[in-house]
């Protein structure tokens, strides 16, 4: 995809249908940054990996790819395989999966409980976070599966089907439908035009209904019980966010084509993965997170021949039959995460940098064997070179240091540098570098 | 510890130790009084004879202005001991002090001397069939803490669709709500991110543009003045008419209404007589004639033509042309003269109008629209600031230098985009106190219309909340009944029976297509949709919840009964009676044997599982951590489902604990294959569809599987769970639970159980009882300090 600048009036109009629109069309000065800025993925594949296929069997630079691991020879040198990493978190009465989902990021023990949800704040939020304001959405959760899956007794449903959580109570969902997504990031794009008059007067008003909104707001909060005010509170911010999406930077580039409706299994994965490239070269978010599946998915493989409940199939029971379906299936979801690093690495943004070398790319799953439930010997990829930090295209043993440690280090990697985090996150990982 | 115990330690009373066994503990002490089954092993200790006359005495001196000693309403879901706490700390009103301790213990023996025991100390059932070991609950209803509830997506949708009068779809693209105990309802765990707001605030853009540009109300009044168009063909302007004086002269006018129906059309004409006959107009709306109307007055003399008509929704083109134009210089000229169109919406003969005013009114206007139409968005009257403060909105959007009806729509937005819009909101005037208070009447009104329709209250609701009779039982109960016939009901069809049942998961099924070729996305709908009539039937006719099990009855279309091996005609959906017996109730149903099952086979766990934790309310736990391999021979080939599953429970397995409950319920679905198809034999093999239920009752497929499940104590315990986890949008705490922190939703279960027992538990009753509740018609809040819910 060619590289933009912008008219500026490009932004400006939105599709006429209603006042609210305009508000994320606000103009700005047009942005400019000498460095790429930092960006980070988080990539989650369910139900664990067949972990002898994955593992490459030396370590260092001169390893050779795994079975598994094959369609990554094109992005190799921009990869770490980090092997023997653990997200052991405390667990409350089984729910491996779903414990593994929701602490994916966050390297955090959940509370089982189907109405008082605690997690803890996850690593791509953390960023977003810290750099909110800067572009037009904070992040950019995606994901295969709406509403569906199995939730296990005892746990709410969001702890399997979310993996960006703003903190220990609030799941940022994702979206599960490309089209969807697309109007996420270019809502109010059109070319007509609208007069800088006019867009001004159109910021004001919003403005001035959000102004009414935040005070609303705060009137019924000072009439609440604690549990309460918490919800309201969630309102408060998320609006005070859209009041700031009036002053963010426009957006720099043009609208690409739609992806096509109905999409499914392959091609869906690759328009989501071209969505969140495009993201990152317009520069509408630098924080994104993916789900190839929710929790304990039982998605039938059979369009790649490994017919069969992916989580059923995972519970391998040591039968070879479903070890050959595993590879298989392991094998297509690194085509798919393949397709993602090798497109951020074709795309450049406004310096001229790839996009791949600014970014900081996690993949990995919620336990690491399927019939084992552990969450030891995890499957654990890095990918991008966080503009110099990671030292990469090397498969490092870490024995035994937590998801936790690692968040710690992607966050120093983008500048935000923390003391610890999660449940187990306390030293970088110096290898890394 | 129990309040006769407290008494016991007062040294007042000798007392006597009780086993543990659960059984009811009959009395020593003349047989004044049954003591309670208490679930806690405690001692129990029981009240002697001569207390209850002390009690009469009492409750003759203190009670019996306000209370019926037989007044049932007085005992629902009270315990011995916690009616006795409730007397000691509230009773008489206002003086508390008056019936300490030993007072309030003589005065509930009385009670429930006179009452036969509490009901709720009756255990449902005490036989020791392993599903009837129901134990009773302790303690009293409790509304427990209440939180704020956004609109979820359906509700959203409902919500303006009812508001606007029109079909309002936008919540579609808003992110998905979360669930928890199969419901998106659970007001706790639903969060608000900015990706929601987004979407709020271009939904409510939308929707105040729409409102704004829809010209007529299906109940309101529309006036078209006939100089403000052009018409097509020779025309000229006279005294605020126009005159179509040739041959060809056609007025057209676009009119949108906002829904389809017959509406009155008034059409003021006049003519100028010539050529002996009397001018025509040709009434024609989207290019068909409906009328000629002979207009007979000479103008300036105006005359109103009045018709009836059938309009689309949305736009519509209405012509009126001069029929029968006629001039011949010096004899005479006949030309028509219409003079203004207005429009009369007919719809139901109820006055309910969209929005009160025009917003050409402006600012009087704006304050019309956020009293009367802010009053229907928030459910309920605006205090004269919250007027204010949206008018305001109006006034700074004229001062930017908005028009009138670009201000009225950002005003519009701002009502929309309000959290007392988008949140059901009950305020408390001590909202951190955990002491139990009524919801107002407009809080009752939102409870119910949102427990009933998914929506906001009608304007019947509405008046009810408006002069306080909905806060009378009567009243509310009359309420339940109307709404349950309202067809908007079916929101308890589509949303809570959908989700309690799951049966709408077939739709995100994915057989293999090799091994069932025919099944697609159409039959899945299908599957679905036989669901939801077989439902649907089931609560029109307010059947038990026996009946949802064993109903012999569905609802197939073509596709459905070929894929069954049954055959109906004609198109859509019939409903039909299974000939041959092998299929009955909810456990037949192809979505749900589908969505059960893996991709290539069935599976006997998932529908064990869906047994226990749909109709049962017994959850087996998740897996544990590490579970152990099983061996590699539980997929040799050669053996059913059923062998290999049976692995599972070996006994020396960490599977074996919970798979003992869950398997063998699932094997006795083995008669239906991985997409819903009645089978004898697996490939080769023999089906063997028998199967056992935790305790150990056996039974041989599912129609005696059914017939068990409707039968037992718990179906009723467990799908009024789920109903008043619906009802409430929070958790209604697990049934049997030893933890007291955790029971103390057991006194609500219990109740509805024993008020709808006699008429066999028919969902009518068990929702009317749930709205009678006082879990139902109060609130309260947590403890300070304690902000877990």
């Amino acid at each position: 995809m060619k590289n933009f600048r912008l008219n500026r009036r490009h932004f400006l109009r939105g599709t006429g249908v209603a006042m609210g629109l305009p508000l994320l069309e606000a103009m700005l000065p047009d942005k400019a940054y000498a460095a790429s800025p930092a960006r980070m993925i988080g990539y989650f594949c369910p139900n664990g990996m067949h972990m002898s296929s994955w593992t490459p069997k030396s370590t260092g630079t001169n390893y050779t790819l795994s079975e598994t691991l094959k369609p990554l020879e094109g992005v190799k040198s921009d990869l770490l395989v980090l092997s023997k990493m653990q997200n052991n978190v405390k667990k409350a009465g089984g729910g491996d999966h779903a414990t593994g989902t929701a602490s994916f990021l966050t390297n955090r023990s959940i509370n089982k409980s189907g109405s008082n949800i605690r997690n803890g704040v996850s690593v791509d939020q953390f960023y977003a976070q810290k750099i909110k304001g800067q572009t037009k959405l904070e992040s950019f959760p995606l994901g295969m599966d709406g509403n569906s899956g199995f939730c296990p007794n005892g746990f709410s449903c969001d702890y399997g089907r979310n993996i960006s959580w703003a903190n220990e109570k609030t799941v940022v969902p994702k979206i599960n439908d490309a089209r969807k997504a697309f109007d996420r990031l270019f809502a109010g794009f059109d070319n007509n035009d609208l007069s800088t008059t006019e867009a001004a007067r159109r910021a004001a008003v919003n403005k001035s209904i959000l102004d009414y909104v935040l005070e609303d707001s705060k009137a019924l909060k000072s009439k609440l019980g604690q549990l309460d005010r918490e919800k309201v509170d969630q309102y408060l911010t998320s609006i005070e966010a859209l009041e700031q999406d009036i002053e963010t930077p426009a957006v720099a580039c043009e609208k690409p084509n739609q992806p096509g409706a109905n999409l499914a299994n392959t091609n869906k994965v690759r328009a989501f993965s071209d969505l969140m490239v495009v993201a990152f070269e317009c520069d509408i978010t630098r924080v994104s997170t993916f789900m190839m599946g929710n929790a304990v998915s039982g998605r039938n493989f059979g369009f790649i021949g490994a017919s069969g409940g992916h989580h059923s199939t995972s519970h391998h029971q040591g039968n070879s039959s479903n070890h050959n379906k595993l590879k298989k299936i392991n094998l297509w979801e690194i085509e798919q995460f393949a397709y993602l690093l090798n497109k951020l690495k074709s795309t450049v943004d406004v310096t001229g940098q790839n996009l791949l070398d600014s970014s900081t790319v996690f993949l990995s799953s919620d336990i690491s064997d399927g019939d084992k439930h552990n969450h030891d010997n995890m499957p654990v990829l890095l990918a991008g070179k966080a503009n110099g930090y990671f030292n990469t295209g090397r498969h490092i043993n870490l024995n035994g240091r937590s998801f936790g440690d690692l968040f710690m280090t992607m966050l120093d990697a983008v500048g935000s540098p923390v003391s610890g985090f999660g449940d187990n996150g306390k030293k970088l990982i110096s290898e890394l570098t | 510890m129990n309040v006769r115990s407290r008494i016991a330690l007062f040294g007042a009373f000798t007392f006597i130790l009780a086993s543990c066994g659960g059984d009811p503990i009959d009395e020593t002490g003349g047989g004044t009084v049954g003591g309670p089954v208490d679930p806690v092993v405690d001692p129990v200790v029981d009240v002697p004879v001569g207390v209850a006359q002390d009690g009469a005495a009492v409750f003759a001196s203190m009670c019996v202005g306000c209370h019926m000693v037989t007044d049932s309403n007085m005992t629902a879901g009270y315990t011995y001991d916690s009616l006795a706490v409730f007397i000691e700390d509230g009773m008489p009103l206002n003086d508390a002090s008056r019936c300490d301790l030993m007072c309030a213990a003589n005065v509930t023996a009385y009670i429930e001397q006179e009452n036969d025991g509490f009901n709720i100390d009756e255990t449902p059932n005490t036989s020791d069939d392993g599903l009837g070991n129901v134990r009773v609950p302790s303690g009293s209803i409790d509304p427990a803490p209440t939180i704020i509830r956004r609109l979820n997506r359906q509700e959203y949708n409902n919500t303006l669709s009812d508001l606007l009068q029109t079909e309002i779809s936008l919540a579609e693209d808003f992110p998905v709500d979360s669930f928890s105990f199969g419901f998106d309802k659970i007001a706790s765990i639903q969060t608000v991110t900015p990706f929601h707001t987004e979407q709020y605030m271009r939904a409510a853009g939308a929707l105040a543009d729409g409102v704004l540009n829809r010209p007529l109300t299906a109940n309101g009044t529309q006036v078209y003045e006939a100089e403000d168009y052009t018409a097509e063909g020779s025309s000229s302007p006279r005294d605020g008419a126009l005159n179509l004086g040739a041959k060809g002269s056609r007025l057209p006018i676009t009119i949108n209404v906002p829904s389809a129906g017959t509406y009155t059309l008034t059409i003021r004409a006049a003519q100028d007589y010539g050529g002996g006959e009397d001018a025509v107009m040709s009434v024609i709306i989207n290019n068909n004639k409906q009328h000629d109307v002979t207009v007979a007055s000479r103008d300036p003399v105006r005359q109103d033509k009045t018709l009836q008509v059938n309009f689309n929704a949305g736009n519509n083109q209405l012509v009126l042309a001069f029929a029968n134009p006629y001039y011949e210089a010096g004899v005479g000229d006949r030309n028509l003269i219409v003079d203004r169109v207005t429009l009369h919406g007919t719809d139901s003969g109820e006055s309910v109008v969209i929005l009160p005013c025009s917003y050409s009114g402006g600012v009087t206007c704006a304050r019309t629209m956020a009293k009367d139409f802010g009053a229907k968005a928030w459910r309920r009257p605006l205090t004269g600031t919250e007027e204010n403060n949206l008018v305001s909105v109006f006034e700074a959007a004229k001062e930017i230098g908005l028009d009138n009806k670009e201000s009225m729509s950002a005003m519009l937005q701002a009502l929309f985009l309000s959290p007392n819009f988008m949140y059901i909101t009950e305020l408390d005037s001590d909202p951190n106190s955990s002491e139990p208070k009524s919801l107002n009447a407009y809080e009752l009104a939102s409870r119910l219309s949102y427990f009933l329709w998914s929506s906001m209250p009608d304007e019947a609701l509405f008046d009810a909340a408006k002069d306080g009779s909905l806060l009378n039982t009567s009243e509310l109960a009359a309420q339940v009944k109307r709404m349950l016939s309202d067809p908007k009901s079916a929101s308890l069809i589509d949303d809570f029976a959908a989700n309690w049942l799951n049966f709408k998961a077939v739709l995100n099924a994915d057989p293999d297509s090799i091994l069932f070729p025919n099944f697609d996305k159409a039959l899945a709908q299908s599957m679905a949709e036989e669901s939801r009539l077989y439902v649907k039937e089931w609560f029109d006719t307010n059947g038990t919840l026996a009946e949802l099990l064993t109903g012999q009855y569905t609802y197939l279309d073509n596709r459905l009964a070929a894929h069954y091996g049954e055959n109906v005609s004609g198109d859509g959906f019939t409903r039909f009676e299974w000939p041959e017996k092998n299929r009955a109730g909810i456990l037949s149903l192809g979505a749900i044997l589908t969505s059960t099952s893996f991709p290539d086979r069935t599976a006997p766990v998932i529908r064990g599982e869906y047994v226990l934790s749909k109709l049962l309310c017994k959850e087996p736990p998740p897996p544990p951590p590490g579970v152990e391999n099983l061996s590699e021979e539980a997929l040799v080939e050669g053996l059913t489902t059923r062998e290999r599953f049976e692995k599972h429970r070996d006994a020396s397995t960490v599977c074996y604990s919970c798979h003992i409950l869950m398997d063998p319920i699932g094997f006795g679905f083995e008669n239906f294959d991985a997409v819903g198809r009645y089978r004898t034999a697996e490939g080769d093999l023999q089906v063997d569809a028998s199967g056992e239920l935790p305790g150990g009752q056996a039974f041989e497929g599912n129609i005696e599987l059914s017939g068990i499940l409707a039968n037992t104590p718990e179906l009723p315990l467990c799908a009024t769970r789920a109903l008043a986890t619906y009802a409430l949008g929070r958790e209604v705490h697990a049934l049997h639970s030893n933890d007291p922190e955790e029971g103390s939703d057991d006194p609500l279960v219990y109740q509805i159980y024993k008020q709808t027992e006699g008429s066999g538990h028919r969902i009518h009753d068990l929702i009317e009882k749930i709205v009678l509740s006082s879990a139902f018609r109060q609130r309260r809040g947590a403890d300070s300090g304690k902000g877990d819910l």
